[in-house]
């Protein structure tokens, strides 16, 4: 008896010494359990340059022909070839690296700092924006409640994505005149240096831009798009200073993403387009030699649709493809152009006409550093109420577009430039979205059903369609 | 015999000389058949049992074996000796690491593989990638083909290894060998052996590359296209045939900016072997020497041992020293104690692997048969005049001036060892304390070169250092009972405690954009990084076991172990697990002298639990990086700012125990005076609440939660066979079978997922489990089918693609086996090992790049067109169904057999090959194989009379002399990713393996 005693202490004593051996060692010592608004707003701003400076960028310049994939994995995309599993990298960057940590931005900002949670809201709707413009319905409101453990979210219309992103947006003017904020955004805020009102700016912008985007559904889109112009240049987007771009730096994590790709790391994958090259020499543009260097003669010339041609064809010149080029995410042309389709819309001839002339003018003067010449200015920026066409606004601004996605959604809604498709395309017609991500069909129990490789030509989004 | 005597040789420690499974029967003649019965084997916590005692399988490898197959890995030289044991090396480059699962996975993505255990004393046997906190991919797709860490074990110490392949051993050691247990007993002294003896032996090997794969040498560099080519007048001609819709002809011609060999056919004399004249034979050297001294309380065995070897890839090597000292003494009646201690340094100079710019088989495969790669002007042929790289194509480094320019070298300092101690109380009761420690320190550096590609986004140069740090601290104190209840029953208990404390850091130093070219300091880099990471876990545990034996013929033996772990978040801290085995020797009922010399039945039941990685109870905020893939993406610092996002994977307070639950029957049948053996056993095993790194949907914010979740099984059998044909004085001729078949069936994932990624892999493939299959499918796109199971061609002639992605393979063999032969003919000793892989797909992503780029052997037949068999829709428009991706109209279309005729180019780039609209799905092949795994002859010269010498041995072995297989790329014996990784079956510009012979020749005093 004695002896089981014996056994049963000793017992109680490893249960409790066991216990305490193995206590402690539960929180890691690598990573923190919380940070600060501005740790988090510059990822959210990283996150965006990410979606808007990478592949979605590269990728539809390719479908819109700017560029041309002639090797590897860019001839699939070149091609249309983009099945589910190629795109969860892009889909993960929106909505684990951006949305989610700009939600956690406001968050964590809270009321105290009105204008943190204004840039989460725009950087939000930025967010959003791409998406949708991709992928078409996406999920929202039921997103981002992973913690809570709701791993499924419904699919939202693109309508209503839209919808709420006017909203945000107007939530964000509000919150950035707010003038109290316990924190000042910064250095953090790699785009506008913690200016609120920038960011007012660039959220009529954003209105703008999607007023536009529903032309195909909104009989008055003009009315309302011309009303954000309006707002975006009263709050300061009077010149490309205010531009918001995707800024680079010069070590390795910090390129631009295009230099990245076609200079660096997937060099000779991407050349120059037939169709813009095109476009531009038979204008004499001067923005040619800032575009795309020359090739071994000495000229301009773009890989033909399909062609695989990789001899003498130029390359990405300087102005888009160096490690600290900007690469555009909403500018002072853009909103001109959007003025200009706008006011023709609205049977302004008259004031499209100088929207576009403007617009021409900004956007040489800023990639060239210097005025346009006169000649180029008498044939392409001197358009009058009698001249102007929605086809000379369309492709002039698909030229100043190069490098962003925006002449992608241009092209769908619009139709302008024409595009043939590529001879290499397993579809009949150019693609029109993306695939639904793969993590999704596999783990979204709410997932609407697949829309594939074979679909992109078909499948097009609520606003691309009347 | 009684029970005490049995005990005897074990309290002596006897060293076991004897093997226990007939499939070792390599030497003949050393035991009785009698004394087979008896035999002993090591069992978890260096326990030494009757064989006849265990419930459940066990398997023995003697040391010689090991040695024998002239592996310096001890994991892959139990390739093909352990049955069901599956062995995969990841390549032949010195060092390479080697997987081994036993029973198949058990887990989805956890680790997979058995605990290693020396002495006693678990060691760590991972394998680890250098990886910058920054770097966004899965390490294991590329860098270099580093060490799995037990192969600082030299197997000449080894005695021998016992492998226990259930969960049996988990009572015992814990959760670590919930996947089974390779336990590693070495060397000792031995009382009353010889008082002074020693063993020298000296190896040689010479290796080469024993398979690549085929390729053209007819036509060079360049874009053609369309099958078409240039004649010798320089025409372009058409093949014949229609050309393909929509084709046009391009620029040809050579073409420093494109990375095919579609180009002209290249002139004679003028192309070029390039990896015939890259690979080398390469030389190894071993050399051990043992010295074991008894006397008569005390006994040691001193070893040192070194071996060097060479790659076939230029400037690498593997090379190890190990000193070992083990001690036993008596020091009181009651009381002995022993050690064992071993000095450890290994490393060596690595080659670059895998998906990597800067891969050797990469630049080295792609290369066009008419560029020379040591043709450059610059003296050393890999270089231009002005010193900078010479390439075929901008971004593919010169394989040369990788291996010479971009050294990646690791320096490991290891020390295991452990001291314990025995006290018999008395006669029935003892006591046993032992601890131990496992201890390393692994520093790492690789260089790239100013001018190299592989650091992705830095031409400028980089000097990284990494260094590795790893501690063990492991005790358990046993208290052992054994008691005679009456004639016919004696009961052992064992109540026993086990602590265990493990802290591992890795530190990774960076420093990009050299200012010196070739100086390597962190000082000449004008852009540093720094990341670092560490981690404990500890466990706690006490266990008991109670065995009762009846009449020396029916055993029982139940266990139960509590276990507490420091990873549990506050819902667990502590869980138990039972288990329950019996074994009746049958052949004790029946008359001696019969047909059957032993027989015995056993029955196990045995649970596991395993407790969760570490902080995986909470989620974090980190660094975040984003990429699409394509570029090293953008990450921080960034522009001198900080930044921090939360982290994708959900941490989970709510973390239960894993659960493995084993059954076992098994047979072990000796028969014609045990001149024919077999050991059958029958499995099926099922892990429940399974600790996974649950995938999610981006929507949710996150791209993982850390759950219990999903349930698999793998049943199986196992079976080893022996029979002695011949035995007589002048001749023994003994075949020794292993076999292994195991089944993986994932049950169940998580509600409403049948699908999930276990691994990040390729953006064209991935390593799944799927509801249904079998764990680590293939996931990839795939080709439409019709409802019959043809394809569904386009328009262009090429197969359609499926709208969605699905399972293109299973990476684990139907079964496999292996059949030695032995002869002995008057001393002379002849062997032969044959190993067969039945099944088991490979994606051959190197096959299908080279398909593309025109080089492999049959894409020099360009003049003719294909038609690829399958169906083609002439009228209607299909729908998809949405999450199988097939058809759902078929009967409002219209099929017709595809007679479109494709080019060359299009067949090989597209439908072999990788190109546009190409399927994963063509790129997955059977990696079926027989192999001649050894080969080998010895013979020992007894120096009889001779006071200085007692015999010398000499031996040759050919390794790998022979294979048959269809895989069209290296030797299917391959993985990408290495041990480190529970992806299977990637096969993307591996290293080659290897075709060795080597001399052995041992001399003994």
């Amino acid at each position: 008896m004695k002896k089981l005693f014996a056994i049963l202490l000793g017992t109680a004593v490893l249960f409790t010494s066991c216990k305490k051996w193995v206590s402690g060692h539960e929180v890691s010592p690598n990573a923190p359990g919380e940070a600060n608004p501005a740790l988090l707003n510059s990822a959210c701003q990283l996150a965006i340059f990410a979606t808007y400076g990478g592949s979605l960028s590269r990728t539809t310049s390719m479908w819109t022909q700017h560029s041309e994939g002639v090797s590897n994995q860019s001839l699939d995309q070149g091609a249309y070839i983009i099945d589910e599993g190629d795109v969860e990298n892009e889909w993960g960057v929106i909505y684990q690296g951006g949305l989610k940590n700009m939600r956690l931005l406001e968050k964590t900002a809270g009321d105290g700092n009105p204008a943190y949670q204004g840039m989460a809201k725009v950087m939000t709707a930025m967010m959003l924006g791409a998406a949708t413009d991709m992928w078409g319905d996406i999920p929202w409101t039921e997103a981002l409640d992973g913690e809570a453990g709701n791993y499924s979210a419904k699919y939202d219309s693109q309508e209503s994505i839209i919808a709420a992103m006017q909203t945000m947006l107007d939530d964000a003017v509000v919150l950035l005149d707010k003038p109290d904020n316990a924190l000042a955004p910064g250095s953090d805020d790699f785009i506008y240096g913690g200016d609120a009102g920038k960011w007012k700016a660039l959220a009529y912008a954003i209105k703008a831009r999607y007023a536009m985007r529903i032309s195909n559904r909104d009989a008055n889109w003009h009315t309302k798009a011309l009303d954000y112009v309006a707002k975006a240049k009263a709050a300061g987007f009077t010149s490309s200073a205010a531009d918001a771009n995707c800024i680079f730096g010069t070590n390795a994590n910090e390129y631009n993403q295009w230099y990245a790709f076609t200079q660096v790391e997937r060099t000779g994958y991407m050349l120059a387009g037939a169709k813009l090259v095109d476009i531009m020499n038979s204008i004499n543009d001067p923005r040619i030699g800032f575009y795309f260097t020359t090739n071994d003669s000495g000229q301009y010339k773009g890989a033909a649709l399909g062609s695989q041609a990789v001899k003498n064809i130029s390359d990405f010149g300087s102005y888009f493809a160096s490690q600290k080029s900007v690469t555009p995410l909403a500018t002072y042309v853009e909103l001109l152009f959007i003025e200009a389709e706008a006011q023709f819309a609205a049977g302004n001839k008259a004031a499209a006409a100088t929207a576009h002339n403007d617009a021409i003018k900004a956007h040489v003067g800023l990639v060239t550093g210097s005025a346009a010449p006169a000649a180029y200015v008498s044939s392409q920026a001197s358009e009058t109420a009698g001249s102007i066409t929605l086809d000379k606004i369309l492709t002039h601004k698909y030229v100043s577009g190069f490098s962003m996605i925006e002449p992608y959604n241009d092209w769908r809604r619009t139709g302008v430039p024409s595009l043939s498709p590529s001879p290499l395309a397993l579809i009949t017609g150019i693609a029109r979205r993306y695939p639904y991500s793969l993590d999704e069909r596999l783990y979204n129990t709410k997932f609407p059903g697949a829309i594939g490789v074979n679909d992109l030509a078909d499948k097009k989004v609520w606003w691309d369609s009347k | 015999m009684k029970l005490k005597e049995l005990l005897k040789p074990l309290a002596a420690a006897a060293v076991l000389t004897s093997s226990v499974a007939a499939v070792n029967a390599q030497t003949a003649g050393s035991s009785t058949d009698t004394g087979r019965v008896e035999e002993v084997v090591v069992t978890a916590l260096g326990i030494k049992k009757q064989q006849r005692a265990l419930g459940y399988a066990v398997q023995s490898v003697k040391g010689k074996e090991l040695v024998g197959s002239g592996e310096q890995n001890v994991v892959q030289a139990l390739s093909s000796k352990v049955a069901g044991a599956l062995v995969t090396s990841s390549s032949g480059t010195p060092g390479a690491s080697s997987r081994i699962l036993l029973r198949g996975a058990a887990t989805f993505t956890g680790n997979n593989q058995p605990l290693f255990v020396v002495d006693g004393v678990p060691i760590d046997n991972s394998t680890d990638q250098s990886t910058a906190g920054d770097y966004p991919f899965n390490s294991n797709l590329q860098g270099v083909n580093n060490s799995n860490r037990a192969v600082d074990i030299n197997p000449d110490d080894i005695e021998n290894i016992t492998v226990l392949k259930g969960p049996a051993a988990a009572s015992l050691y814990g959760v670590r060998g919930a996947n089974g247990a390779i336990i590693i007993t070495t060397k000792r002294g031995q009382k009353g052996g010889k008082r002074f003896s020693a063993e020298f032996s000296s190896t040689m090997d010479w290796s080469k590359v024993n398979k690549l794969p085929e390729r053209q040498f007819v036509y060079g560099q360049g874009l053609g296209g369309g099958g078409q080519r240039i004649d010798s007048a320089g025409v372009r001609k058409n093949f014949t045939g229609t050309i393909p819709a929509g084709w046009t002809l391009v620029d040809a011609g050579t073409s420093a900016t494109t990375p095919n060999s579609w180009g002209p056919k290249i002139a004679d004399g003028k192309s070029f072997d390039n990896a015939g004249n890259f690979f080398k034979t390469a030389m190894s050297m071993t050399n051990n020497l043992g010295v074991t001294v008894n006397g008569d309380n005390t006994s040691a065995r001193f070893s040192v041992g070194n071996t060097q070897q060479d790659g076939i890839v230029p400037n690498t090597s593997f090379k190890r020293t190990t000193i070992r000292v083990n001690t036993d003494s008596r020091v009181t009646d009651k009381l002995s104690v022993g050690s064992s201690v071993n000095l450890i340094n290994s490393g060596g100079t690595r080659a670059q692997n895998g998906s990597n710019l800067s891969g050797v088989m990469l630049g080295l495969m792609r290369a066009p048969a008419d560029f020379n790669l040591a043709g450059g002007a610059g003296a050393d042929g890999y270089t231009n005049s002005d010193g900078t790289q010479y390439q075929y194509f901008p971004i593919y480094d010169n394989p040369y001036w990788t291996v010479y320019r971009n050294p990646f070298t690791d320096d490991v300092n290891r020390i295991i060892g452990n001291l314990n101690a025995q006290y018999k109380a008395n006669d029935w009761l003892s006591i046993n304390y032992r601890v131990g420690t496992d201890q390393y320190t692994d520093s790492r550096q690789q260089i790239f070169a100013v001018g190299s590609w592989q650091p992705d986004n830095s031409p400028g140069g980089e000097i990284s250092q990494n260094v590795l740090r790893y501690k063990e601290i492991y005790s358990d104190l046993v208290l052992n009972a054994n008691r005679k209840v009456n004639e016919d029953l004696s009961v052992n208990m064992t109540l026993g405690n086990n602590l265990n404390t493990r802290t591992s850091s890795d530190q990774y130093l960076r420093g990009r954009d050299l200012a010196v070219p070739n100086f390597y300091n962190l000082s000449n880099a004008s852009n540093l990084y720094a990341s670092q990471g560490s981690g404990t876990i500890k466990n706690a545990a006490i266990f008991g076991s109670a065995e009762f034996s009846f009449k020396n013929f029916l055993y029982l033996n139940a266990s139960g172990r509590n276990e507490w772990a420091s990873t549990f978040g506050n819902k667990k801290s502590s869980f138990f697990y039972p288990s329950l085995s019996g074994s009746v020797v049958f052949s004790e009922l029946m008359e001696k002298g019969g047909l059957i010399s032993f027989g015995k039945m056993r029955v196990a039941y045995a649970q596991a639990g395993i407790n969760p990685p570490a902080y995986a109870t909470r989620t974090y905020y980190g660094q975040p990086l984003f990429t699409d893939g394509f570029t090293g993406g953008l990450g921080f610092p960034y522009l001198g700012q900080n930044g921090f996002g939360q982290s994708n994977g959900l941490g989970n307070q709510g973390l239960m125990p894993e659960r493995r639950t084993s059954k076992e029957i098994g047979f072990d049948v000796r028969m014609f005076d045990s001149r024919l053996t077999i050991d059958l056993t029958l499995y099926e095993q099922k892990s429940t609440d399974l600790l996974v790194s649950m995938p999610l949907a981006a929507s949710s914010g996150y791209s993982s939660v850390r759950q219990n979740s999903g349930t698999m099984t793998n049943k199986g059998i196992e079976l080893m066979l022996g029979v002695t044909a011949i035995k007589n004085k002048n001749l023994t001729w003994e075949i020794a079978g292993n076999f292994g078949l195991n089944r993986n069936e994932v049950l169940s994932l998580a509600p409403g997922v049948d699908e999930i990624n276990i691994e990040a892999a390729f953006s064209s493939i991935g390593s799944y489990a799927i509801v249904g299959q079998s764990y680590g499918s293939m996931y990839g796109s795939r080709v439409l089918r019709h409802s019959d199971g043809s394809m569904i061609i386009g328009a262009n002639g090429l197969p359609v693609l499926n709208n969605t992605r699905g399972n293109i393979g299973n990476p684990y063999p139907d079964w496999i086996g292996a059949l030695r032969n032995t002869l002995n003919v008057k001393g002379l000793n002849i062997t032969a090992l044959i190993d067969v892989r039945k099944g088991g797909d490979i994606w051959c992503g190197t096959y299908a790049r080279l398909s593309q780029y025109g080089i492999t052997a049959p894409a020099a037949d360009r003049s003719e067109t294909y038609t690829i068999e399958g169906k083609r829709i002439t009228s209607g428009t299909p729908k998809y169904d949405s999450k199988t991706g097939l058809i759902t109209n078929e009967g409002e279309l219209t099929f017709a057999e595809n007679t479109r005729q494709i080019s060359a180019f299009n067949y090989y780039r597209s439908y072999l090959g990788d190109g546009p609209g190409s399927s994963a799905e063509m790129a997955v092949y059977d990696g079926s194989w027989v192999r001649l795994r050894e080969l080998g002859v010895s013979y020992r010269i007894n120096m009889k009379g001779n006071k200085n010498l007692s015999y010398i041995d000499l031996g040759v072995v050919g390794r790998n002399l022979w294979l048959s297989t269809k895989y069209p790329g290296v030797d299917p014996e391959t993985s990408l990713t290495g041990a480190s990784s529970n992806i299977g079956g990637f096969d993307y510009f591996n290293n080659p393996g290897l075709k060795s012979f080597m001399f052995n020749i041992k001399l003994g005093i």
